[in-house]
């Protein structure tokens, strides 16, 4: 398959998911209207003819929810098949260098002193600045004399996240009950009651990491032959990890800091996109990216309505789905074998 | 083309892996790196790919630094295949071969018709044209190598750098890789390939630079570079270099393993004399094992210029000899006799039984000590001549009976 057909397909898709999803929920919408409603938004075009109600939930409510869900979605589905790639290792995950752990220490710190009250942006930003700093620091910690080991770096980033997710723990364990479960929530991954202050918080550095990486796509394949071959092939492989590196822990940031941990997206979406598409990455990206988005959606969706009206985290329901679809789809496919 | 000045590499540890290498090579040429393991060839290749910079010294390629050159201008005047590729992913090999172009593509990434004839071209010359759809870890390791072979083409290089590009192929392969590198260099392009294989390289290089710790030991045309003197000074091991009959290329033959390897027998045995007795059969290797062991030899009777006697030549080890088609003579029986009786033990070799082989085996029945070699099933069959088989058998009562592979150790039991 070439990109083209790729990309119409997917968006297709992801554009048949969103209008599911912002139509269902405790008060359903026909999804004629909820179309228009969307619509009626774009510049130039008029359309009339729903419930005024509808618009206030649909605007609102499940429009900005939705699109949290696709950002964070196809953040992690790309950082996952970009950090899979660098490591060629199926069990990297977006958050293998400790990106996921300090996001987590960041807002936990937040939490604890009481910053959700302040301000509704100032978890996310906490746990943003924590991700950062903490995939500076493993990025650091693995580079010796200007060379840095994916080795190192790995195992790096292992120590790293269980030294700040005992910290976590630490501070979770003389919390106050609430802030226990405030704690507890976000850990877990949830995209709740956020709205259209995080979709613009997000919006522009996922969009533009996702395009940095995909520029990168070629290299990363040429990358898969080891750093010698990259290199007599015209690459600079330090550099190139380098950039690579950089723009997956923030991609990985921006997504932990507005969802908390959504388990299992970043790992089993590049796969699935893998056995269905093969490796090259200049397909896998964006099949990653929009994978992810359509998953999370859908994802968030069965959270908003399994046991309605309460909600599910959605980081249960993602490891719910996933880690049997994923068990399945390894089963069944010859091509489950990595790369 | 290439000019290699003064170069010095070193491991981490500090320890030098080149001193002070020098080479240069023209445009067009074939040269085989040659020499142990551990003597630096990858490590000079590397230098040459640019993949590790020397603490001393300096590289030139056209004139031009290598190390001033960017990755992406250097990956353009030259290709390197290392000696094994991860491959483990399933790219199709078009695929492959076309991030060969990567330096040439613009830095979007578009793919232009230039890019793809190149790459096409590239399969052609290497005959993988066919491989274009299959993925390249479905493909056989000769396959592959050939796939890897086309990448680098691919970058349309001027100098091509080979790390062992024919280990672990069979003979086929091996000599594919080669005749199409060949070809290569007879349009102009220069070629650089680290070879193990002494005899392949003599036959396809026109130029041998042979490597030992970290130094040239010696470079030029085969015929001067490879000589017995040379790969035992540098290997150690002896070989004998003849151009082959048949064929007229040179060949490189090994003869006998490195000093302090390989079997051994108590020292006291050293020096005991021994008489080998093979009438036809082959007794050339087990001649050259029991003269590396230290043992002094004598052997007999053998046909005039048979392999054995050859090699007893060689090794300066009185044989006595009959022209070809003749039956042993008196005075060559004789002379058996002698040497067999005074000897400290008579070694049989297996040897096809007949009726002419009475004498030879009356001469090892007049031995001190013998020991019977056996190196199969096949071996010492009955002659039906009622006199040989029954000299045979005598032979077997007297005789220590010991596999080919523990001469070592039954002459241990010989002499005990």
């Amino acid at each position: 398959m070439s990109l083209f057909p790729l990309l119409i397909v997917c968006s297709l898709l992801l554009a048949a998911v969103m209008i599911v999803a912002t139509a269902a929920g405790a008060v359903s919408i026909p999804y004629w209207s909820t179309v228009k409603i969307v619509l009626n938004q774009l510049p130039f075009v008029e359309l009339d003819g729903w419930d005024a109600a509808h618009e206030t939930i649909i605007l609102n409510i499940r429009l900005p929810r939705m699109l949290v869900a696709a950002l964070v979605g196809a953040a992690l589905g790309i950082s996952g098949a970009v950090m899979q790639g660098l490591f060629r290792n199926p069990m990297a995950d977006p958050g293998i260098i400790g990106v996921s752990s300090g996001g987590a220490l960041g807002a936990v710190v937040a939490i604890y002193l009481g910053f959700s009250y302040l301000h509704y942006l100032l978890v996310p930003a906490a746990a943003f600045l924590g991700a950062m700093a903490t995939s500076f620091l493993v990025y650091l910690l693995a580079t010796r004399r200007g060379r840095t080991q994916m080795a190192t770096l790995l195992l790096a980033g292992i120590a790293v996240s269980s030294f700040l997710g005992a910290s976590s723990s630490l501070i979770l364990s003389v919390s106050s009950e609430n802030v226990m479960r405030e704690i507890l929530f976000w850990m877990m991954g949830g995209l709740a009651s956020r709205g259209w202050g995080h979709v613009s918080m997000i919006l522009l550095p996922i969009l533009i990491g996702a395009v940095i990486l995909f520029c990168h796509a070629r290299h990363l394949n040429i990358l898969l032959l080891g750093d010698e071959t990259a290199s007599t092939l015209g690459i600079h492989a330090q550099r190139t990890r380098q950039v690579l590196l950089a723009f997956t822990s923030l991609l990985t940031g921006v997504a932990v800091s507005v969802s908390g941990i959504i388990a299992f997206v970043g790992l089993i979406v590049p796969h699935i996109a893998r056995i269905l598409i093969g490796p090259d990455h200049r397909l896998l990206l964006p099949a990653s990216g929009f994978g992810g988005a359509i998953f999370l959606i859908a994802a968030d969706t069965f959270a908003r309505l399994a046991v309605a009206p309460a909600e599910l985290q959605v980081g249960i329901v993602t490891s719910f789905v996933g880690a049997p679809f994923f068990l399945y789809l390894l089963r069944k496919s010859k091509k489950a074998d990595f790369l | 083309m290439i000019r290699v000045q003064e170069v010095g590499v070193e491991a981490a540890g500090g320890k030098p892996i080149l001193k002070r290498v020098s080479l240069e090579v023209a445009a067009g040429g074939f040269v085989g790196l040659i020499g142990p393991n551990g003597a630096g060839k990858s490590t000079l290749l590397k230098v040459l790919a640019g993949l590790i910079t020397p603490v001393t010294g300096q590289v030139l390629l056209d004139g031009c630094h290598l190390s001033a050159m960017s990755v992406r201008e250097r990956a353009k005047r030259l290709a390197y295949m290392p000696q094994q590729t991860d491959l483990s992913f399933s790219f199709p090999c078009w695929d492959v071969v076309m991030m060969g172009r990567n330096p040439h593509v613009d830095p979007l990434g578009r793919e232009t018709l230039a890019d793809v004839q190149a790459a096409e071209r590239a399969m052609q010359l290497t005959g993988t044209l066919v491989f274009k759809e299959r993925e390249i870890n479905e493909l056989s390791g000769g396959e592959r190598q050939l796939v890897v072979l086309a990448r680098a083409l691919a970058q349309e290089p001027k100098l091509l750098l080979l790390d062992e590009p024919t280990s672990h192929l069979d003979i086929a392969h091996q000599l594919e890789i080669l005749e199409r590198v060949k070809a290569l260099t007879e349009d102009g392009m220069t070629v650089i390939a680290s070879i193990h294989d002494l005899t392949l390289a003599a036959r396809y290089c026109d130029q041998l630079v042979l490597m030992n710790e970290g130094r040239l030991a010696a470079s030029g045309p085969p015929e001067e570079v490879l000589t017995e003197e040379n790969i035992r000074r540098v290997f150690g091991v002896d070989v004998r270099i003849a151009a082959d009959p048949l064929t007229g290329e040179w060949q490189v033959t090994p003869l006998a393993p490195k000093e302090g390897t390989g079997e051994s027998v108590p020292p006291e045995l050293a020096g005991k004399a021994l008489h080998l007795i093979c009438d036809s059969g082959r007794g050339a290797p087990l001649l050259r094992r029991l003269h590396r062991l230290g043992f002094r030899l004598t052997t007999g009777v053998l046909t005039e210029n048979s392999p054995t006697h050859a090699e007893a030549v060689r090794l300066g080890i009185p044989a006595v000899t009959e022209p070809a088609f003749t039956p042993i003579g008196e005075r060559a029986h004789a002379e058996n006799l002698r040497l067999a009786s005074q000897a400290d033990g008579v070694i049989v070799a297996p040897f096809p039984l007949g009726k002419g082989s009475r004498k030879n085996l009356e001469a090892a029945l007049a031995g001190k000590r013998v020991l019977l070699v056996r190196s199969g099933r096949q071996d010492w069959l009955e002659s039906g001549d009622e006199a040989v088989d029954e000299l045979f058998g005598a032979l077997c009562q007297r005789a220590v009976v010991a596999a080919d592979g523990n001469v070592a150790a039954a002459l241990g039991k010989l002499f005990a």
